[in-house]
């Protein structure tokens, strides 16, 4: 039946709905620069229709629920994509850092410093015995040896570095681990009601976001609202309210491993398990890319070492005396050094071939000299020099992989963002025209109101 | 596809961004002049540049080396040039002493004598502190008499103290050339032909008044001068490889430069017009931007 009080009571009705209408549009207004915003729109919907003496009457409007516009299939692909965008992040600026240390485009490097020390000794060959000479050969010796334990201290310097990274991007992980736990208690509570906390749920969802960034995981939302997370290898990380923590430890090399911490405090080893996010990309440049490099430099310097060894301990020096080996060290870059012996008398270097023929004979000198253009190198098939520019030129070519990996998955990134707001994005016109919307229906459900009350009034005069 | 404020500025600062990073790149080039200025600009460049560098570097090296074995040759010529005609002198002296006074003969070989030394030390004539003419013995004189011997014949006899080393000059890859330094083989070749002995004989030739044997040291400086020709002349093809491995470094070397340049230098107007053209991409997103993000439904609502 309708009557007076039923419109006024209608008329309250639609003030409040409108009003709710224009509280979830200033919402939306508010949030329009709040990261990972889904917007939200209230649902109205006509109520129960009351019987009447000419049918069904309409009953007026009321609020249901407040919508979260939101796509699950793109944030779960944003997820996913995420990680391959966190994990090549990592990997090129590591191998920028490397391009750095390798940087030979000025001049100064290995290869000036390799070039001057054959020249050094071709310059001994002119004048074997010349104590000016021989101070010059010892003097590039000593650069060329400094050079290639700086490349390597270097090297080691970035190693360092990534491992900082890595513990670093373990810790942001368990914080986000935490908050997740946090957030999926808040979401259930609020829950209670079969109402949908959206505010919470973007929370989580930037949160997770966030995560997927770091290391690669797989997560699924359970009946109650909670969102459980699992790493790539199944080791959970949150589930409900609880949540697991990650740290790392010292392995055989002297670097941090990761490890995933259970219940009772006992620790397993994942780091071969991480497939993808920051962590990846960190571990795969620490462990595979820069100890590759760190071999071939080691190689070089072996090979250099051993083969001008051998021609000088072949060879008899100023005093007659078999030379001893004109390189001391273990073969690697770091501790390639000239022997000391040398350095405090150059009497030492052996430049004849002969032990009578010293101080006019040139001829080990000559070999030695002679090094330079010799397939030493992969297997008899590069000099010294052609081994180095295939090292110089590889790190190139990896930092335009990596750009170019990057870039990619930024590019897609991209997309999927714009798609994104698309769907959840705010639109400051939209809302604008929302609100006129609204606030012409509140202004006319209040004129309702006051025309009720004339009614009233009217009849009331009767009386 | 609905836009929405953040599409457009995250949009904006993407393309900005790019073109800034491309603005950047393009400065760079300008402000080092080189096309390469890390690694990953030209991965093929920079290995090919580090190649050329050091090939420069050792042709450098190799033109040094060749100009101290030339040196090396000169030198020798004119020590070699001075000794035969040093020899011609004595040799003139034999000759007309073969007719001479027992007076004459004594004055000669007085000459003789000081014309001995120095060809003795011419032998021991040194370059760069090092003695040229005593095989790899270089800190050892080559010839030496001992004046405290009893008679003349003694007291002019050299003995040879060197080896018979030679002197090598890298001149190119896995090219040595070789110049002699053997003193023995030179001046003092008692299997073959010696220059002091003959002299040496005419001394004592000249002091015994032996006219016999006077004339027969003709004969041998004559031999003495015939070897020292060859000797000289031998060393006429040394001199000619020296010659034609410097010329060819003096043709590859800028070859080479061209090379290296051609890979790293930059082409400094087309890196300019580029980075105008950029320039005005760059503004015209930049105005773009202003006009597209500032206007909204607010500015015309009243």
């Amino acid at each position: 039946m309708s009557d007076i009080f039923g419109i006024m009571s209608l008329a309250g009705q639609a003030l409040m709905t409108q009003q709710q209408a224009i509280s979830v549009t200033s919402h939306n207004i508010a949030n329009v620069n709040t990261p990972g915003y889904s917007r939200q729109r209230l649902n109205m919907t006509t109520n129960i229709p009351m019987e009447s003496s000419v049918g069904p009457m309409g009953n007026g409007v009321s609020g249901v629920s407040i919508e979260r516009l939101y796509d699950r299939f793109l944030s779960s692909q944003i997820s996913n994509e995420s990680q391959g965008l966190g994990q090549w992040e990592a990997h090129k600026d590591a191998v920028q850092m490397l391009e750095v240390i390798f940087n030979e485009s000025d001049g100064p490097g290995l290869s000036q410093a390799m070039s001057k020390f054959w020249d050094a000794w071709q310059a001994l060959t002119n004048n074997p015995s010349g104590a000016t000479e021989r101070q010059v050969l010892v003097t590039a010796s000593q650069v060329l040896a400094n050079t290639f334990n700086k490349l390597d201290e270097d090297l080691n310097g970035s190693q360092q570095n990534l491992d900082l990274a890595i513990q670093g991007t373990v810790e942001d992980i368990n914080r986000l681990s935490e908050q997740l736990a946090d957030l999926n208690e808040k979401i259930i509570s609020s829950e209670i009601g079969s109402l949908s906390a959206n505010d919470y749920r973007d929370q989580r969802e930037l949160v997770l976001k966030e995560l997927s960034v770091l290391i690669d995981i797989n997560t699924f939302e359970d009946a109650n609202g909670a969102v459980s997370v699992l790493t790539g290898s199944g080791r959970p990380l949150v589930s409900s309210d609880q949540f697991w923590q990650l740290s790392t430890e010292v392995n055989a090399s002297g670097l941090q491993d990761v490890v995933w911490v259970d219940n009772s405090g006992g620790t397993l080893n994942i780091t071969g398990d991480i497939s993808g996010g920051k962590l990846k990309g960190l571990l795969e440049a620490r462990d595979g890319i820069i100890t590759d490099y760190m071999t071939r430099l080691d190689t070089l310097a072996g090979f250099l070492r051993a083969d001008v060894n051998l021609l000088h301990q072949g060879g008899f020096d100023l005093n007659g005396i078999a030379g001893e080996a004109f390189f001391i060290g273990t073969g690697t870059a770091a501790d390639l050094e000239v022997n000391p012996n040398i350095v405090g008398d150059l009497d030492f270097i052996a430049a004849a071939s002969d032990p009578l023929t010293f101080p006019g004979d040139n001829r080990n000198a000559i070999e030695i000299a002679n090094l330079q253009h010799q397939l030493t190198m992969s297997g008899n098939t590069a000099t010294y020099n052609d081994y180095y520019s295939s090292v110089v030129r590889d790190v190139g070519n990896e930092v335009l992989k990596s750009n170019s990996y990057y870039n990619h998955q930024s590019d897609m990134m991209a997309q999927l963002e714009n798609q994104r707001e698309s769907v959840s994005g705010v639109s400051l016109d939209e809302e604008m025209i929302n609100l006129i919307k609204f606030q012409n229906a509140y202004t006319a459900a209040a004129r309702l109101v006051t025309t009720a009350d004339e009614m009233m009034q009217t009849i009331m005069q009767m009386l | 596809m609905r836009v929405t404020n953040n599409t457009m500025t995250n949009s904006i600062v993407r393309y900005l961004t790019s073109q800034n990073e491309a603005l950047f790149e393009r400065q760079t080039i300008i402000a080092s002049g080189k096309k390469i200025n890390k690694p990953s600009d030209d991965p093929i460049g920079m290995g090919k540049v580090l190649d050329y560098r050091q090939t420069i570097a050792t042709i450098e090296q190799y033109q040094t080396n060749i100009k101290r074995g030339k040196t090396r040759l000169d030198v020798t010529e004119t020590n070699l040039k001075l000794v035969d005609d040093l020899l011609q002198v004595v040799r003139a002296i034999s000759q007309t002493e073969a007719a001479g006074t027992t007076e004459s003969r004594q004055l000669a070989a007085g000459n003789v004598k000081n014309l001995f030394d120095q060809v003795l030390d011419t032998a021991n004539s040194k370059l760069n502190r090092n003695y040229m003419f005593s095989g790899y013995q270089t800190k050892t004189a080559p010839f030496s008499r001992d004046d405290a011997q009893a008679t003349t014949l003694d007291k002019f006899t050299v003995t040879y103290n060197g080896d018979a080393g030679d002197a090598r000059f890298m001149v190119a890859e896995n090219t040595e050339v070789t110049a002699a330094a053997d003193g023995e083989a030179i001046f003092h070749d008692l299997a073959g032909i010696s220059i002091f002995n003959p002299m040496r004989d005419l001394i004592v030739a000249l002091e015994n008044d032996d006219a016999a044997a006077i004339s027969a040291q003709q004969g041998l400086l004559d031999q003495a001068h015939t070897h020292l020709q060859d000797i000289r002349g031998a060393n006429a093809p040394i001199s000619y490889q020296l010659e034609t491995t410097e010329s060819h470094w003096q043709n590859y070397k800028p070859k080479i430069e061209e090379l290296l340049a051609k890979e790293e230098t930059a082409d400094i107007t087309q890196a300019i017009v580029e980075l105008q053209s950029l320039e005005i991409a760059y503004q015209t997103t930049l105005a773009t931007t202003a006009r597209i993000i500032q206007p909204g439904l607010l500015n015309f609502l009243k």
